[in-house]
């Protein structure tokens, strides 16, 4: 791959910014909760960078979701270290970890991919065919993940009022 | 729950302080070394400082490094799809187990006979006679991947694709972008055919496309301009022609050809209906996808009046999608939201079916038959219901493909082979990449090759590393834990794998509740440690099993009650737990010759599943009556445990304890029976991974080597036995990871390492 040159690189600029809002309440939603929502988008555009330009991909949006999921999902055998890796790339060094809702510490125990299916069908109004091509599964496999969640999140509740 | 499920995840995507695009891209661009920062990234930086140290330490040691193959970051690692490796999988008592029935979409044809497609092609069954016809790309298919079916009242078939339609009358006329320009969304579609033969597409959230000897875009009006369209779930068209958009939270839109209507809330129409079906008498019903909340439901308009059927008209639940009859039977399929089953509408009761067949469980896509039959598209094929027998339809096999792509994988374009000379062997490290959005997660060695569970929860299996296949599974994998000769893949189910001479073939053994994070197979039994609830965060149960299929929780399994020692200050080391909620923990679990050893931490107050603190030992012969063997945890005041790997039944673990001056050293131990540990000879600052296998033992972990710039391990010790340790030797660069541990197996010949993002593979091969 030849390095690419300024109108490339405003392109790209010009593309990313598009993208950037939904991608980054993406992040914010399937991340773990103690990494900035910005970092690991950061992450998930480095690694297609470091193989690709996003301006060659036909969807960067679905790839990059794809690559969040992933990084999110894999992100529960962090390093310690991790912070002090993210601050020499650049990143903030302030906590992301904020105080929140009960009802936010319900949906962040959910799995990534869940996670990812729920937020992509009830707040961004994919249908399920949709969600499956943005994150890489079919339609019955975002069906299922949308269901389990649910499931989840219900049995989190009944629980909490069973318990009082 | 719906509104507030929506409101919460809003609340979440809108967390932090946004840095902004321009920052964010350029922070992308410096860690992948690409675009308006010059220079090498940080990282490969900090590795090649690291590397040359290290060569230096090598020669001393007299280990030898090769630089074989010039780093190139401007070479772009070639993508490569290999034709499919394939492997089936058994499971007991399902016909068409191990196929990938994908129906995505069903009609009834005017001849009473049954069309579906899947992500193989199209199918049709005579129902009378369960016979199938199936159409695939060789009968002019335009393409595999159909999404969406409809049949016009004269027969002709409709299909559609990504960004293609497909036509059926005897012949195939196609239809894409090259004949329809407006066919350009690259996103899925749903398409319906009204009486008249009209067809409508809803192409993204811009417009729809209608067909009628020509196709014509139809978009809101700019005075209209309110997005109708945005979040179309379903499409179906009334007898007068008006065509009725479902969407997912904004109500429903009803086009009569010149005017956009949308009905909301306020209307009494739904907000987020499922779907929408036309019922043979002209009123239009709506599915319930997300409310369990009392006045939410089963919505119906006449033309004037919205009707909200509930549990308290007789519904089985207010969740659930639609399905009119031309009988005017009106079925209501559960299968998102409460009570699971089935709700029939006779035109003035409810009748309620729980607890239907399982193959119900998952149905996505329905249609009715003339005669008032529901038939939905299930995880086994179609199932049929006609309020009293079931009917499967199994997907024939050229349609319901066994295969999965398989993946090879590439020299990675900055990699440089490393061999080391070992006490196990001269090994070659090589470093592959995997094709984009790829990649390995959990991963296992086995005697016939490495296996794994990739970014897609798909189980994949190798005989070289190289080509990786796809092994379709009976369960959702989430861990793979070799046994035997095979391994045993667990989640929210189980199956265990053996391999025929050329492949795997698995077989589900038991749906345990809950999901197994544990388990091992030793000559006195099974023994699985099973835990419950959101993120499987619940107590865990104690499972056992004298014949690995029927498994019965522990009479006396582990108890956090007889823990008496006060809470522990552990070391901090290596890699650290993620924040649960502080319970009890039970695991990892070793099976020997005398029973059964599982580990819980000292005191309940610990809870964290990786690292296990100060653990202690609890032992059983037959997996059911457990006993603590000590307050006192054989690894050391404060230790913690990380992990522990088996092979030919020695266990080695890893983790830190303190040193005489109470600093946290890394440490190992090893064990034959689970129970005595010896503490192997290793310096080392923190342990990261281990694994055992024919070949020997790898550890991985920081040593005298200087960490690298983002704190990646570097170093890797080598073993016959997990007893006595050869290293350290620099890792190669790519076990070098942000953010994870890397995953090690190892097999006969070779070891394995998943390193980077999970994007790369390190394959240590055995040299003559």
């Amino acid at each position: 791959m030849a390095r690419p040159d300024v109108s490339q690189l405003d392109e790209e600029a010009r593309l990313f910014s598009d993208l950037y809002g939904p991608l980054r309440r993406f992040a914010a939603v399937v991340g773990p909760i103690d990494v900035d929502p910005d970092d690991l988008l950061q992450e998930a555009v480095a690694q297609l960078l470091r193989r690709r330009r996003l301006t060659e991909l036909d969807e960067p949006g679905a790839y990059i979701r794809r690559t969040m999921v992933n990084l999110a999902a894999n992100h529960r055998r962090r390093f310690a270290r991790r912070r002090g890796a993210l601050a020499r790339f650049g990143a903030s060094s302030a906590s992301a970890n904020d105080v929140y809702p009960s009802d936010l510490n319900d949906l962040l125990r959910l799995p990534p991919p869940e996670r990812a299916v729920l937020y992509l069908c009830e707040v961004e109004g994919y249908r399920y065919a949709e969600i499956g091509r943005l994150l890489g599964c079919s339609e019955t496999a975002a069906r299922k993940r949308a269901l389990r969640g649910r499931r989840r999140l219900h049995e989190a509740l009944v629980g909490e009022v069973a318990d009082g | 729950m719906g509104e507030e499920l929506t409101r919460s995840l809003t609340m979440l995507a809108e967390r932090g302080v946004p840095r902004g695009a321009a920052e964010v891209l350029d922070g992308a661009r410096r860690i992948a070394g690409r675009g308006s920062v010059s220079g090498r990234p940080g990282w490969r930086r900090g590795m090649a400082v690291a590397f040359g140290a290290a060569a230096v330490v090598l020669l001393l040691v007299g280990a030898v490094i090769l630089f074989v193959r010039p780093f190139s970051a401007e070479e772009p690692a070639p993508i490569v799809t290999e034709p499919p490796a394939v492997t089936t999988t058994v499971s007991p008592g399902t016909e068409s187990a191990g196929l990938f029935n994908d129906v995505r979409d069903l009609a009834f044809a005017p001849d009473g006979q049954l069309w579906a497609v899947t992500s193989a092609g199209l199918v049709r069954w005579d129902i009378a006679t369960s016979t199938p016809v199936t159409f695939g790309e060789q009968d002019g298919v335009p393409s595999s991947n159909v999404t969406a079916l409809d049949i016009a009242p004269d027969g002709t078939v409709w299909i559609a694709g990504n960004d293609w339609i497909g036509r059926y009358d005897g012949s195939w006329q196609v239809f894409s972008p090259a004949n329809v320009p407006e066919l350009d969304s690259q996103l899925g579609f749903d398409l319906v055919v009204d009486r008249n033969g009209v067809v409508w597409v809803i192409e993204g959230s811009e417009y729809l496309l209608r067909f009628d000897g020509s196709w014509t875009a139809v978009a809101p009006s700019a005075g209209e301009r309110i997005d109708p369209l945005t979040g179309g779930e379903d499409l179906a068209t009334a007898p007068d022609g008006t065509l009725w958009v479902s969407t997912t939270n904004k109500g429903v839109v009803a086009f009569d050809g010149t005017t956009w209507q949308r009905y909301t809330e306020d209307d009494g129409a739904p907000q987020g209906p499922s779907n929408v079906a036309v019922a043979p008498d002209g009123s239009i019903w709506f599915g319930s996808g997300r409310s369990d909340t009392p006045g939410r439901g089963i919505a119906r308009f006449d033309g004037s009046t919205w009707t909200v059927f509930t549990v308290d008209d007789g519904l089985l639940s207010n969740g659930g999608s639609v399905v009119a009859a031309p009988d005017g039977t009106v079925w209501v399929v559960h299968h998102e939201i409460g009570p699971k089953g089935l709700s029939r509408f006779d035109g003035s009761t409810w009748a309620t079916y729980p607890d239907l067949d399982e193959n119900l469980d998952e149905g996505v896509r329905g249609a009715a038959a003339g005669d008032g039959s529901l038939w939905l598209s299930g995880a086994s094929g179609i199932v049929g219901f006609d309020g009293t027998d079931t009917t499967l339809l199994v997907v024939p096999p050229e349609l319901a493909p066994q295969r999965l792509p398989a993946i090879t994988l590439t020299p990675a374009a900055d990699q440089v082979p490393v061999r080391v000379s070992t006490i196990i062997g001269a090994l070659e490290f090589t470093t592959m990449q995997f094709p984009v959005g790829h990649g390995l997660g959990q991963l296992a060695g086995t005697r016939h090759g490495p296996v794994a569970i990739d970014s897609f929860t798909t189980l994949r299996w190798s005989t070289d590393g190289v080509t990786w296949g796809a092994i379709l599974p009976t369960v959702d994998p989430w861990r793979i834990t070799t046994a035997n000769e095979g391994f045993i893949v667990h989640g929210e189910e189980l199956a265990r794998y053996a391999w025929d001479g050329s492949r795997w073939t698995g077989v589900s053994i038991v749906d345990l509740p809950g999901a197994v994070r544990y388990i091992a197979l030793g000559p006195r039994g099974t023994v699985a440690v099973s835990e419950t609830g959101i993120s499987f965060s619940t107590e865990p149960t104690v499972y056992y099993s004298t014949n690995g299929v029927s498994f019965a929780p522990a009479e006396a399994g582990p108890n956090r009650e007889l823990l008496t020692t006060d809470k522990a200050s552990c070391v901090q080391s290596g890699s650290s737990s993620y924040s649960e909620p502080p319970q009890f923990h039970i695991g990892p679990v070793m099976a020997s010759e005398a029973g059964f050893v599982v580990l819980t931490p000292a005191h309940p107050d610990n809870w964290s599943r990786t690292p296990i603190c100060e653990p202690l030992l609890w032992f059983s012969e037959d997996g059911n009556r457990w006993e603590l063997l000590s307050s006192q945890s054989p690894f050391g005041e404060g230790a913690i445990v990380h992990n522990i790997a088996e092979h030919a039944g020695r266990f080695v673990a890893i983790g830190a304890t303190r040193d005489p001056e109470g600093d946290p050293e890394g440490a190992v131990w090893f064990s034959d029976d689970g129970v005595y540990w010896q503490r192997a000879d290793v310096e080392l600052e923190s342990a990261e991974g281990i694994a055992g296998g024919d070949l020997g033992w790898i550890l991985t972990g920081n040593s005298q080597f200087s960490a690298s710039e983002d704190g990646a391990p570097v170093g890797m010790w080598f073993s016959a036995d997990g007893a006595t340790w050869d290293g350290p030797y620099e890792a190669p660069p790519t076990f070098a990871s942000v953010y994870f541990l890397p995953e090690l197996a190892v097999g006969t010949d070779a070891i394995y390492g998943v390193g980077g993002t999970h994007d790369t593979l390190v394959i240590g091969r055995l040299q003559e």
